[in-house]
Protein backbone atom coordinates (compact mmCIF):
# COMPACT_ATOMS: atom_id res chain seq x y z
CA UNK A 1 0.00 0.00 0.00
CA UNK A 2 2.70 2.65 0.79
CA UNK A 3 4.75 1.74 -2.21
CA UNK A 4 1.48 2.31 -4.29
CA UNK A 5 1.38 5.42 -2.63
CA UNK A 6 4.53 6.95 -2.78
CA UNK A 7 4.67 5.62 -6.35
CA UNK A 8 1.70 7.71 -7.02
CA UNK A 9 3.64 10.96 -4.93
CA UNK A 10 6.26 10.27 -6.93
CA UNK A 11 4.13 10.88 -10.25
CA UNK A 12 3.15 14.73 -9.32
CA UNK A 13 6.53 15.95 -9.48
CA UNK A 14 7.02 15.17 -13.44
CA UNK A 15 3.35 16.32 -14.13
CA UNK A 16 3.65 19.77 -12.86
CA UNK A 17 6.97 20.00 -14.39
CA UNK A 18 5.63 18.98 -17.43
CA UNK A 19 2.62 21.18 -17.18
CA UNK A 20 4.97 24.27 -16.32
CA UNK A 21 7.44 23.56 -19.38
CA UNK A 22 4.33 23.34 -21.94
CA UNK A 23 2.64 26.28 -20.81
CA UNK A 24 5.81 28.39 -20.42
CA UNK A 25 7.40 27.55 -24.15
CA UNK A 26 4.16 28.44 -25.64
CA UNK A 27 3.96 31.87 -23.63
CA UNK A 28 7.47 32.40 -24.96
CA UNK A 29 7.39 30.97 -28.14
CA UNK A 30 4.78 33.42 -29.50
CA UNK A 31 5.04 36.11 -31.83
CA UNK A 32 5.28 39.99 -30.94
CA UNK A 33 7.55 41.41 -27.99
CA UNK A 34 5.47 41.35 -24.71
CA UNK A 35 7.08 44.57 -24.06
CA UNK A 36 6.28 46.95 -27.10
CA UNK A 37 2.64 45.13 -26.68
CA UNK A 38 2.26 46.71 -23.13
CA UNK A 39 3.28 49.99 -23.99
CA UNK A 40 1.32 49.57 -27.52
CA UNK A 41 3.43 50.70 -29.53
CA UNK A 42 4.23 53.65 -27.64
CA UNK A 43 7.56 53.00 -26.02
CA UNK A 44 11.06 53.92 -27.71
CA UNK A 45 14.02 51.81 -27.74
CA UNK A 46 14.85 53.02 -24.36
CA UNK A 47 12.43 52.37 -22.39
CA UNK A 48 11.72 48.76 -24.05
CA UNK A 49 15.42 47.84 -23.28
CA UNK A 50 14.45 48.83 -19.79
CA UNK A 51 11.56 47.24 -19.05
CA UNK A 52 12.97 43.97 -20.74
CA UNK A 53 15.95 44.37 -17.91
CA UNK A 54 13.08 44.97 -15.46
CA UNK A 55 11.05 41.95 -16.19
CA UNK A 56 14.09 39.65 -16.96
CA UNK A 57 13.10 39.21 -20.65
CA UNK A 58 16.65 39.75 -21.86
CA UNK A 59 17.75 36.71 -20.40
CA UNK A 60 18.18 33.45 -22.52
CA UNK A 61 14.61 31.11 -22.69
CA UNK A 62 16.04 28.21 -20.57
CA UNK A 63 18.08 30.97 -18.20
CA UNK A 64 13.83 32.58 -18.06
CA UNK A 65 12.47 28.98 -17.09
CA UNK A 66 14.94 28.18 -14.35
CA UNK A 67 14.66 31.35 -12.98
CA UNK A 68 10.27 30.98 -13.07
CA UNK A 69 10.45 27.46 -11.56
CA UNK A 70 12.94 28.23 -8.37
CA UNK A 71 10.99 31.33 -7.56
CA UNK A 72 7.51 29.19 -8.06
CA UNK A 73 8.81 26.91 -5.52
CA UNK A 74 9.69 29.81 -3.36
CA UNK A 75 5.97 31.05 -4.26
CA UNK A 76 6.41 33.49 -5.82
CA UNK A 77 4.01 33.93 -9.05
CA UNK A 78 5.80 37.33 -10.19
CA UNK A 79 4.79 40.72 -10.75
CA UNK A 80 1.67 41.62 -12.61
CA UNK A 81 3.16 43.25 -16.27
CA UNK A 82 -0.06 45.50 -16.08
CA UNK A 83 -0.26 46.70 -12.36
CA UNK A 84 2.60 45.41 -10.84
CA UNK A 85 0.84 43.51 -7.86
CA UNK A 86 2.07 40.33 -7.02
CA UNK A 87 0.45 37.66 -9.06
CA UNK A 88 0.32 36.04 -5.46
CA UNK A 89 -1.75 38.92 -4.13
CA UNK A 90 -4.15 38.83 -7.01
CA UNK A 91 -4.93 35.23 -6.83
CA UNK A 92 -5.36 34.53 -3.13
CA UNK A 93 -8.55 36.57 -2.78
CA UNK A 94 -10.09 34.38 -6.20
CA UNK A 95 -9.01 31.02 -5.60
CA UNK A 96 -10.89 30.22 -2.64
CA UNK A 97 -14.53 31.19 -4.62
CA UNK A 98 -12.80 28.81 -7.74
CA UNK A 99 -12.21 25.93 -4.91
CA UNK A 100 -15.40 25.80 -3.46
CA UNK A 101 -17.62 26.00 -6.82
CA UNK A 102 -15.09 23.30 -8.21
CA UNK A 103 -15.43 20.71 -5.38
CA UNK A 104 -18.58 21.32 -4.41
CA UNK A 105 -19.55 20.96 -7.98
CA UNK A 106 -17.38 17.01 -7.44
CA UNK A 107 -18.67 16.38 -4.44
CA UNK A 108 -22.59 16.57 -5.02
CA UNK A 109 -22.23 15.22 -8.36
CA UNK A 110 -20.42 11.88 -6.94
CA UNK A 111 -23.22 11.48 -4.45
CA UNK A 112 -25.91 12.29 -6.96
CA UNK A 113 -24.39 10.58 -9.76
CA UNK A 114 -23.46 6.93 -7.95
CA UNK A 115 -26.71 6.95 -5.84
CA UNK A 116 -28.69 7.73 -9.27
CA UNK A 117 -26.46 4.86 -10.96
CA UNK A 118 -27.43 2.71 -7.94
CA UNK A 119 -30.51 2.94 -8.13
CA UNK A 120 -30.93 2.38 -12.35
CA UNK A 121 -29.02 -0.72 -12.00
CA UNK A 122 -31.71 -1.67 -9.68
CA UNK A 123 -34.21 -0.69 -12.13
CA UNK A 124 -32.41 -2.01 -15.42
CA UNK A 125 -34.69 -1.56 -18.21
CA UNK A 126 -37.49 0.37 -16.77
CA UNK A 127 -38.61 3.59 -17.18
CA UNK A 128 -36.06 5.21 -14.21
CA UNK A 129 -33.49 3.46 -16.23
CA UNK A 130 -33.87 4.32 -19.52
CA UNK A 131 -34.75 8.09 -18.25
CA UNK A 132 -31.64 8.61 -16.72
CA UNK A 133 -29.69 7.16 -19.77
CA UNK A 134 -31.67 10.13 -21.84
CA UNK A 135 -30.63 12.62 -19.63
CA UNK A 136 -27.04 11.86 -19.54
CA UNK A 137 -26.54 11.35 -23.12
CA UNK A 138 -28.62 14.94 -23.87
CA UNK A 139 -27.10 16.49 -20.98
CA UNK A 140 -23.25 15.38 -22.55
CA UNK A 141 -24.12 17.26 -25.34
CA UNK A 142 -25.09 20.20 -24.22
CA UNK A 143 -22.73 23.38 -23.79
CA UNK A 144 -22.34 24.32 -20.16
CA UNK A 145 -22.56 27.82 -21.04
CA UNK A 146 -26.05 27.00 -22.78
CA UNK A 147 -27.01 25.24 -19.54
CA UNK A 148 -26.83 28.01 -17.54
CA UNK A 149 -27.92 30.38 -19.26
CA UNK A 150 -30.93 28.64 -19.11
CA UNK A 151 -31.17 27.82 -15.65
CA UNK A 152 -30.05 31.41 -15.02
CA UNK A 153 -33.31 32.94 -17.33
CA UNK A 154 -35.82 30.21 -15.49
CA UNK A 155 -34.86 30.07 -12.03
CA UNK A 156 -33.39 33.94 -11.27
CA UNK A 157 -34.63 36.00 -13.91
CA UNK A 158 -38.33 34.26 -14.89
CA UNK A 159 -39.13 32.68 -11.40
CA UNK A 160 -36.86 34.24 -8.97
CA UNK A 161 -35.98 31.92 -6.83
CA UNK A 162 -32.38 32.26 -6.61
CA UNK A 163 -29.85 35.29 -7.12
CA UNK A 164 -28.52 35.55 -10.44
CA UNK A 165 -25.11 37.24 -9.82
CA UNK A 166 -22.40 37.07 -7.31
CA UNK A 167 -21.31 35.10 -4.16
CA UNK A 168 -23.28 36.87 -1.37
CA UNK A 169 -26.16 39.37 -1.81
CA UNK A 170 -24.86 42.65 -2.26
CA UNK A 171 -24.70 44.72 0.90
CA UNK A 172 -24.95 42.05 2.99
CA UNK A 173 -23.67 42.64 5.99
CA UNK A 174 -24.36 38.91 7.98
CA UNK A 175 -21.68 36.71 9.37
CA UNK A 176 -20.96 33.65 10.18
CA UNK A 177 -23.73 31.13 10.03
CA UNK A 178 -26.26 33.93 7.95
CA UNK A 179 -22.96 34.34 5.85
CA UNK A 180 -22.78 31.01 4.86
CA UNK A 181 -26.23 30.43 3.99
CA UNK A 182 -26.10 33.29 1.87
CA UNK A 183 -23.35 31.94 0.18
CA UNK A 184 -24.45 28.76 0.08
CA UNK A 185 -27.89 30.21 -1.79
CA UNK A 186 -25.54 31.82 -4.32
CA UNK A 187 -24.44 28.93 -5.04
CA UNK A 188 -26.63 26.37 -6.07
CA UNK A 189 -27.01 27.57 -9.35
CA UNK A 190 -23.73 27.88 -10.47
CA UNK A 191 -22.96 24.17 -8.85
CA UNK A 192 -26.14 22.81 -10.56
CA UNK A 193 -24.31 23.91 -13.90
CA UNK A 194 -21.31 21.56 -13.63
CA UNK A 195 -23.34 19.39 -11.13
CA UNK A 196 -25.81 18.07 -14.08
CA UNK A 197 -23.46 16.90 -16.62
CA UNK A 198 -20.73 15.26 -14.33
CA UNK A 199 -23.53 13.68 -12.47
CA UNK A 200 -25.29 12.11 -15.25
CA UNK A 201 -21.63 10.96 -16.46
CA UNK A 202 -21.53 9.19 -13.34
CA UNK A 203 -24.64 8.02 -13.08
CA UNK A 204 -24.59 6.31 -16.48
CA UNK A 205 -20.84 4.34 -15.41
CA UNK A 206 -21.94 3.46 -12.21
CA UNK A 207 -25.46 1.47 -13.52
CA UNK A 208 -23.22 -0.07 -15.98
CA UNK A 209 -20.60 -1.13 -13.83
CA UNK A 210 -23.31 -2.39 -11.42
CA UNK A 211 -25.23 -4.51 -13.89
CA UNK A 212 -21.93 -5.88 -15.08
CA UNK A 213 -21.52 -7.56 -11.34
CA UNK A 214 -25.05 -8.35 -10.45
CA UNK A 215 -24.24 -11.46 -12.79
CA UNK A 216 -21.04 -12.08 -11.26
CA UNK A 217 -20.38 -15.52 -9.02
CA UNK A 218 -19.52 -13.55 -5.86
CA UNK A 219 -23.13 -11.78 -6.05
CA UNK A 220 -24.74 -15.20 -6.52
CA UNK A 221 -22.74 -16.57 -3.20
CA UNK A 222 -23.53 -13.20 -1.22
CA UNK A 223 -27.45 -13.75 -2.23
CA UNK A 224 -26.78 -17.67 -1.49
CA UNK A 225 -25.39 -16.59 2.66
CA UNK A 226 -29.16 -14.93 2.57
CA UNK A 227 -27.54 -11.01 2.59
CA UNK A 228 -30.39 -8.55 2.24
CA UNK A 229 -30.35 -7.36 -1.44
CA UNK A 230 -29.49 -3.51 -0.18
CA UNK A 231 -26.55 -5.18 1.63
CA UNK A 232 -25.46 -7.22 -1.48
CA UNK A 233 -25.75 -3.89 -4.11
CA UNK A 234 -23.58 -1.61 -1.76
CA UNK A 235 -21.47 -4.11 -0.50
CA UNK A 236 -20.68 -6.48 -3.06
CA UNK A 237 -21.65 -4.83 -6.63
CA UNK A 238 -20.84 -1.38 -5.78
CA UNK A 239 -17.81 -2.13 -4.05
CA UNK A 240 -16.73 -3.47 -7.18
CA UNK A 241 -18.39 -1.45 -9.54
CA UNK A 242 -16.85 1.83 -8.04
CA UNK A 243 -12.95 1.66 -8.99
CA UNK A 244 -13.79 2.69 -12.65
CA UNK A 245 -15.62 5.48 -11.63
CA UNK A 246 -13.39 6.99 -9.01
CA UNK A 247 -10.92 6.87 -12.32
CA UNK A 248 -13.47 8.69 -14.26
CA UNK A 249 -14.08 11.16 -11.82
CA UNK A 250 -10.22 11.58 -11.23
CA UNK A 251 -10.06 12.00 -15.25
CA UNK A 252 -12.50 15.01 -15.33
CA UNK A 253 -11.38 17.46 -12.95
CA UNK A 254 -9.90 19.17 -15.33
CA UNK A 255 -13.19 19.82 -17.25
CA UNK A 256 -15.19 20.98 -13.96
CA UNK A 257 -12.35 23.54 -13.72
CA UNK A 258 -13.21 24.22 -17.13
CA UNK A 259 -16.87 24.25 -17.38
CA UNK A 260 -16.08 27.15 -13.71
CA UNK A 261 -14.05 28.87 -15.41
CA UNK A 262 -17.44 30.20 -17.85
CA UNK A 263 -19.75 29.47 -14.90
CA UNK A 264 -18.29 32.22 -13.13
CA UNK A 265 -18.02 34.74 -15.96
CA UNK A 266 -22.15 33.69 -16.51
CA UNK A 267 -23.00 33.82 -12.33
CA UNK A 268 -20.27 36.45 -11.64
CA UNK A 269 -19.50 34.54 -9.39
CA UNK A 270 -15.95 36.18 -8.33
CA UNK A 271 -13.12 33.40 -8.95
CA UNK A 272 -10.24 33.26 -11.21
CA UNK A 273 -12.54 32.71 -14.28
CA UNK A 274 -12.30 36.73 -14.88
CA UNK A 275 -8.56 36.78 -13.94
CA UNK A 276 -7.90 34.17 -16.43
CA UNK A 277 -10.06 36.26 -19.08
CA UNK A 278 -8.62 39.68 -18.45
CA UNK A 279 -4.70 38.81 -18.29
CA UNK A 280 -4.68 36.55 -21.41
CA UNK A 281 -6.56 39.68 -23.37
CA UNK A 282 -4.12 41.89 -21.82
CA UNK A 283 -1.32 39.24 -22.48
CA UNK A 284 -0.19 39.80 -18.74
CA UNK A 285 2.36 37.30 -18.84
CA UNK A 286 3.30 36.28 -15.39
CA UNK A 287 -0.96 36.46 -14.18
CA UNK A 288 -1.91 34.06 -16.59
CA UNK A 289 0.81 31.97 -16.21
CA UNK A 290 0.17 31.82 -12.42
CA UNK A 291 -3.31 31.68 -12.01
CA UNK A 292 -2.41 28.77 -14.95
CA UNK A 293 0.20 27.21 -12.45
CA UNK A 294 -2.39 26.91 -9.51
CA UNK A 295 -5.31 25.71 -11.19
CA UNK A 296 -2.97 23.00 -12.85
CA UNK A 297 -1.63 22.38 -9.10
CA UNK A 298 -5.25 21.70 -7.98
CA UNK A 299 -6.31 19.45 -11.11
CA UNK A 300 -2.98 17.27 -9.92
CA UNK A 301 -3.90 17.36 -6.24
CA UNK A 302 -7.00 16.64 -7.02
CA UNK A 303 -6.47 13.81 -9.67
CA UNK A 304 -4.06 12.15 -6.84
CA UNK A 305 -6.73 12.21 -4.21
CA UNK A 306 -9.20 10.19 -6.07
CA UNK A 307 -5.97 7.64 -7.26
CA UNK A 308 -5.62 7.42 -3.23
CA UNK A 309 -9.21 6.69 -2.85
CA UNK A 310 -8.64 3.82 -4.29
CA UNK A 311 -6.21 2.58 -1.59
CA UNK A 312 -10.36 2.63 0.50
CA UNK A 313 -12.14 0.87 -1.91
CA UNK A 314 -9.89 -1.44 -3.50
CA UNK A 315 -8.54 -4.36 -1.68
CA UNK A 316 -6.34 -5.33 -4.18
CA UNK A 317 -4.55 -2.20 -4.26
CA UNK A 318 -4.03 -2.33 -0.53
CA UNK A 319 -2.42 -5.61 -0.47
CA UNK A 320 0.20 -4.66 -3.18
CA UNK B 1 -31.51 -12.91 -34.92
CA UNK B 2 -28.53 -11.53 -35.84
CA UNK B 3 -30.21 -9.30 -38.71
CA UNK B 4 -32.54 -8.32 -35.72
CA UNK B 5 -29.81 -6.79 -33.87
CA UNK B 6 -28.17 -5.31 -36.82
CA UNK B 7 -31.70 -3.72 -38.06
CA UNK B 8 -32.22 -2.12 -34.29
CA UNK B 9 -28.09 -1.05 -35.04
CA UNK B 10 -29.11 0.65 -38.21
CA UNK B 11 -32.13 2.42 -37.38
CA UNK B 12 -30.16 4.18 -34.29
CA UNK B 13 -27.57 5.66 -37.15
CA UNK B 14 -30.44 7.30 -39.39
CA UNK B 15 -31.41 9.45 -37.05
CA UNK B 16 -27.62 11.05 -36.00
CA UNK B 17 -27.13 10.79 -39.65
CA UNK B 18 -29.73 12.51 -41.20
CA UNK B 19 -28.99 15.27 -38.38
CA UNK B 20 -25.58 15.38 -39.49
CA UNK B 21 -26.20 15.64 -43.53
CA UNK B 22 -28.36 18.47 -42.75
CA UNK B 23 -25.60 20.00 -40.58
CA UNK B 24 -23.11 20.12 -43.63
CA UNK B 25 -25.93 20.88 -46.28
CA UNK B 26 -26.25 23.76 -43.98
CA UNK B 27 -22.70 24.28 -44.04
CA UNK B 28 -22.18 24.08 -47.89
CA UNK B 29 -25.11 26.38 -48.69
CA UNK B 30 -24.83 28.89 -45.91
CA UNK B 31 -24.44 31.50 -48.35
CA UNK B 32 -27.92 30.84 -50.20
CA UNK B 33 -29.87 29.84 -47.07
CA UNK B 34 -29.13 32.56 -44.50
CA UNK B 35 -31.92 35.29 -45.63
CA UNK B 36 -29.38 38.46 -44.72
CA UNK B 37 -25.77 38.77 -44.36
CA UNK B 38 -25.03 37.70 -40.82
CA UNK B 39 -22.95 40.82 -40.49
CA UNK B 40 -24.93 43.26 -41.78
CA UNK B 41 -27.91 45.15 -39.51
CA UNK B 42 -30.88 44.80 -41.22
CA UNK B 43 -33.35 45.33 -38.46
CA UNK B 44 -33.88 46.66 -35.22
CA UNK B 45 -32.18 45.46 -32.21
CA UNK B 46 -33.20 42.85 -30.09
CA UNK B 47 -36.57 42.18 -31.69
CA UNK B 48 -38.30 38.53 -30.61
CA UNK B 49 -38.82 36.04 -33.54
CA UNK B 50 -41.45 37.41 -35.94
CA UNK B 51 -41.67 36.04 -39.50
CA UNK B 52 -39.05 38.39 -41.28
CA UNK B 53 -36.13 37.14 -38.46
CA UNK B 54 -37.48 33.64 -37.67
CA UNK B 55 -35.24 33.78 -34.67
CA UNK B 56 -35.05 37.62 -33.98
CA UNK B 57 -32.52 39.99 -33.82
CA UNK B 58 -29.29 40.83 -31.82
CA UNK B 59 -28.50 43.71 -29.80
CA UNK B 60 -27.51 45.64 -33.15
CA UNK B 61 -30.02 44.12 -35.47
CA UNK B 62 -28.22 41.61 -36.82
CA UNK B 63 -30.74 38.54 -38.17
CA UNK B 64 -30.01 35.74 -35.70
CA UNK B 65 -31.36 32.97 -37.87
CA UNK B 66 -28.87 34.16 -40.64
CA UNK B 67 -26.13 33.96 -37.96
CA UNK B 68 -26.94 30.68 -36.73
CA UNK B 69 -26.72 29.21 -40.55
CA UNK B 70 -23.35 30.50 -41.18
CA UNK B 71 -22.34 29.34 -37.61
CA UNK B 72 -23.15 26.17 -38.68
CA UNK B 73 -20.40 26.56 -41.50
CA UNK B 74 -17.71 27.62 -38.84
CA UNK B 75 -18.27 25.08 -36.44
CA UNK B 76 -18.31 22.13 -39.62
CA UNK B 77 -14.74 23.49 -40.89
CA UNK B 78 -13.92 23.60 -37.39
CA UNK B 79 -14.84 19.59 -36.43
CA UNK B 80 -13.55 18.71 -40.16
CA UNK B 81 -10.27 20.52 -39.77
CA UNK B 82 -9.46 19.32 -36.19
CA UNK B 83 -10.91 15.47 -37.06
CA UNK B 84 -8.37 15.43 -40.00
CA UNK B 85 -5.25 16.26 -37.48
CA UNK B 86 -6.13 14.23 -35.14
CA UNK B 87 -6.87 10.92 -37.25
CA UNK B 88 -3.36 11.60 -39.28
CA UNK B 89 -1.36 11.91 -35.37
CA UNK B 90 -3.09 9.91 -33.48
CA UNK B 91 -3.06 6.62 -35.83
CA UNK B 92 0.71 7.60 -36.94
CA UNK B 93 1.40 7.61 -32.74
CA UNK B 94 -0.97 5.24 -32.06
CA UNK B 95 -0.08 2.63 -34.66
CA UNK B 96 3.67 3.01 -34.30
CA UNK B 97 3.63 2.64 -30.87
CA UNK B 98 0.88 -0.24 -30.45
CA UNK B 99 2.83 -2.17 -33.27
CA UNK B 100 6.56 -1.47 -32.14
CA UNK B 101 6.49 -1.55 -28.55
CA UNK B 102 9.44 -1.21 -26.41
CA UNK B 103 11.17 2.07 -25.95
CA UNK B 104 9.62 3.77 -28.52
CA UNK B 105 5.74 2.99 -26.66
CA UNK B 106 7.63 3.95 -23.88
CA UNK B 107 8.37 7.33 -24.87
CA UNK B 108 5.08 8.46 -27.17
CA UNK B 109 2.89 7.13 -24.20
CA UNK B 110 4.88 9.07 -21.59
CA UNK B 111 4.08 12.12 -24.37
CA UNK B 112 0.40 11.50 -24.72
CA UNK B 113 0.00 11.16 -20.86
CA UNK B 114 1.44 14.72 -20.56
CA UNK B 115 -1.18 16.40 -23.21
CA UNK B 116 -3.84 14.44 -21.46
CA UNK B 117 -3.19 15.76 -17.61
CA UNK B 118 -2.98 19.87 -19.31
CA UNK B 119 -6.48 21.05 -19.33
CA UNK B 120 -7.16 21.82 -23.00
CA UNK B 121 -9.16 24.12 -22.39
CA UNK B 122 -6.46 26.30 -20.23
CA UNK B 123 -3.88 25.62 -22.85
CA UNK B 124 -6.39 26.55 -25.93
CA UNK B 125 -6.59 29.82 -23.32
CA UNK B 126 -3.30 30.69 -23.83
CA UNK B 127 -2.44 29.19 -27.20
CA UNK B 128 -5.09 31.90 -28.87
CA UNK B 129 -4.70 34.75 -26.57
CA UNK B 130 -0.54 35.02 -27.81
CA UNK B 131 -0.63 33.36 -31.15
CA UNK B 132 -4.51 34.78 -32.22
CA UNK B 133 -7.60 33.42 -32.83
CA UNK B 134 -7.96 32.73 -36.51
CA UNK B 135 -10.12 29.44 -38.05
CA UNK B 136 -7.04 28.07 -39.35
CA UNK B 137 -4.95 28.66 -35.83
CA UNK B 138 -8.47 27.41 -33.98
CA UNK B 139 -8.02 24.56 -35.87
CA UNK B 140 -4.37 23.67 -35.26
CA UNK B 141 -4.36 24.09 -31.47
CA UNK B 142 -7.34 22.41 -31.03
CA UNK B 143 -5.93 19.38 -33.10
CA UNK B 144 -2.86 19.36 -31.43
CA UNK B 145 -4.00 19.17 -28.14
CA UNK B 146 -6.80 16.39 -28.40
CA UNK B 147 -5.00 13.64 -30.57
CA UNK B 148 -3.34 11.54 -27.16
CA UNK B 149 -7.09 9.77 -25.91
CA UNK B 150 -7.53 8.76 -29.71
CA UNK B 151 -3.93 7.49 -29.85
CA UNK B 152 -3.95 5.79 -26.52
CA UNK B 153 -7.31 3.69 -28.32
CA UNK B 154 -5.61 2.77 -31.16
CA UNK B 155 -2.48 1.61 -29.12
CA UNK B 156 -4.44 -0.70 -26.99
CA UNK B 157 -6.52 -2.05 -30.52
CA UNK B 158 -2.98 -2.35 -32.38
CA UNK B 159 -1.35 -4.37 -29.44
CA UNK B 160 -4.45 -6.73 -28.71
CA UNK B 161 -4.50 -7.78 -32.78
CA UNK B 162 -0.76 -7.69 -32.74
CA UNK B 163 -0.86 -11.02 -30.76
CA UNK B 164 -3.40 -12.99 -32.92
CA UNK B 165 -2.62 -15.72 -35.21
CA UNK B 166 -3.86 -14.09 -38.59
CA UNK B 167 -1.11 -11.91 -38.07
CA UNK B 168 1.36 -14.09 -37.59
CA UNK B 169 0.20 -16.09 -40.18
CA UNK B 170 0.42 -12.79 -42.82
CA UNK B 171 3.98 -11.89 -41.42
CA UNK B 172 5.08 -15.82 -42.21
CA UNK B 173 3.63 -15.66 -45.42
CA UNK B 174 5.91 -12.98 -46.28
CA UNK B 175 3.96 -9.66 -45.48
CA UNK B 176 6.13 -6.46 -44.59
CA UNK B 177 5.57 -4.26 -41.53
CA UNK B 178 3.78 -1.40 -43.71
CA UNK B 179 1.42 -4.17 -45.47
CA UNK B 180 0.60 -6.08 -42.54
CA UNK B 181 -0.33 -2.52 -40.48
CA UNK B 182 -2.44 -1.73 -43.04
CA UNK B 183 -4.22 -4.74 -44.24
CA UNK B 184 -4.41 -6.47 -41.22
CA UNK B 185 -4.07 -4.27 -38.62
CA UNK B 186 -6.01 -1.27 -39.51
CA UNK B 187 -9.15 -2.87 -40.44
CA UNK B 188 -9.50 -4.25 -37.29
CA UNK B 189 -8.50 -1.22 -35.25
CA UNK B 190 -10.71 1.29 -37.04
CA UNK B 191 -14.50 -0.04 -35.30
CA UNK B 192 -13.25 1.14 -31.91
CA UNK B 193 -11.51 3.93 -32.90
CA UNK B 194 -13.89 5.75 -35.11
CA UNK B 195 -16.62 5.02 -32.18
CA UNK B 196 -13.87 7.02 -29.72
CA UNK B 197 -13.82 9.34 -32.66
CA UNK B 198 -16.99 10.71 -32.88
CA UNK B 199 -17.45 11.41 -28.97
CA UNK B 200 -13.83 13.27 -29.06
CA UNK B 201 -15.43 15.27 -31.86
CA UNK B 202 -18.16 16.68 -29.91
CA UNK B 203 -16.12 17.81 -27.27
CA UNK B 204 -14.11 19.18 -29.78
CA UNK B 205 -17.12 21.24 -31.03
CA UNK B 206 -18.61 21.90 -27.32
CA UNK B 207 -14.75 23.13 -26.50
CA UNK B 208 -14.74 25.51 -29.48
CA UNK B 209 -18.24 26.74 -28.09
CA UNK B 210 -16.86 27.10 -25.17
CA UNK B 211 -13.77 29.53 -26.03
CA UNK B 212 -16.34 31.42 -28.55
CA UNK B 213 -18.52 32.32 -25.88
CA UNK B 214 -15.92 33.99 -23.62
CA UNK B 215 -14.92 35.85 -26.48
CA UNK B 216 -11.87 33.83 -28.03
CA UNK B 217 -13.23 33.41 -31.74
CA UNK B 218 -12.11 33.93 -34.82
CA UNK B 219 -13.50 37.61 -35.39
CA UNK B 220 -14.02 37.30 -39.11
CA UNK B 221 -16.62 34.91 -38.97
CA UNK B 222 -19.33 34.12 -36.84
CA UNK B 223 -19.61 30.91 -34.48
CA UNK B 224 -22.44 29.69 -32.61
CA UNK B 225 -20.11 30.24 -29.44
CA UNK B 226 -19.92 33.72 -30.17
CA UNK B 227 -23.38 34.53 -30.73
CA UNK B 228 -24.36 32.92 -27.21
CA UNK B 229 -22.07 34.63 -25.75
CA UNK B 230 -22.64 38.04 -27.10
CA UNK B 231 -26.38 37.46 -25.73
CA UNK B 232 -24.90 37.69 -22.19
CA UNK B 233 -25.02 40.88 -21.22
CA UNK B 234 -28.77 41.38 -22.28
CA UNK B 235 -30.22 37.82 -21.02
CA UNK B 236 -32.75 39.42 -19.42
CA UNK B 237 -34.32 41.50 -21.93
CA UNK B 238 -33.48 39.23 -25.01
CA UNK B 239 -33.72 35.11 -24.28
CA UNK B 240 -33.83 34.34 -27.76
CA UNK B 241 -30.30 35.17 -28.54
CA UNK B 242 -28.64 32.72 -26.41
CA UNK B 243 -31.65 30.20 -26.15
CA UNK B 244 -30.84 29.12 -30.20
CA UNK B 245 -27.49 29.28 -30.62
CA UNK B 246 -27.28 27.13 -27.61
CA UNK B 247 -29.96 24.71 -29.47
CA UNK B 248 -27.75 24.08 -32.55
CA UNK B 249 -24.46 23.47 -31.00
CA UNK B 250 -26.52 20.94 -28.49
CA UNK B 251 -28.21 19.32 -31.44
CA UNK B 252 -24.97 19.06 -33.49
CA UNK B 253 -23.11 17.45 -30.71
CA UNK B 254 -25.61 15.11 -29.95
CA UNK B 255 -25.60 14.26 -33.60
CA UNK B 256 -21.90 13.00 -32.97
CA UNK B 257 -22.46 11.56 -29.82
CA UNK B 258 -24.93 9.13 -31.38
CA UNK B 259 -23.38 8.61 -33.94
CA UNK B 260 -20.55 7.03 -31.78
CA UNK B 261 -23.22 5.36 -29.40
CA UNK B 262 -24.75 3.38 -32.32
CA UNK B 263 -21.72 2.46 -34.11
CA UNK B 264 -19.87 1.09 -30.25
CA UNK B 265 -23.32 -0.91 -29.90
CA UNK B 266 -22.52 -4.34 -29.01
CA UNK B 267 -23.09 -6.10 -32.48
Amino acid sequence: MSRYVLRRLAQVVPTVLGITLITFVLVHLAPGDPVEVLASGNGDEGYYSFMRAKYRLDEPLLVQLWTYLTNVLRGDLGTSYLTGEPVFKMITPRIGSTLLLAFSSIIVSMTVGIALGVIAALRAGKFLDRAVLRVSVLTAAAPSFWVAQVLLLVFALRLGIFPSDGRNSPGFEGSGFTRVLDTLWHLVLPLSVLAIQESSTLARLTRTGVVDQMSEDHIRLARAKGLSEFKVIIQHALRRALPPVVTVIGGRVGHVFSGAVVVELIFGWPGLGQLILSSSQSRDTPVLLGVLMIIAGAVVVTNLLTDLSYVLIDPRVRLR
Amino acid sequence: MISQISDTRFGKLIAPIAGLSVWLIVALSANWLAPFDPFLVVGEGLRGPSIRHPLGTDLIGRDLMSGVIHGARTSAVIVLGVASIVVVVAFLIGLTSGFLGGVVDDVLMRVSEAFQVVPRFFLAIVAIAYFGSGVDKLIVILGLTSWSGLARVIRAETLSVRESTYVEAAQLFGSGTLRTIFREILPNVLPTSSVYLMLLLSRVLLLEASLAFIGLSDPGSISWGYLAGSSQAYLRSAWWVALFPGLAILLAALCLTSVGDALGERK
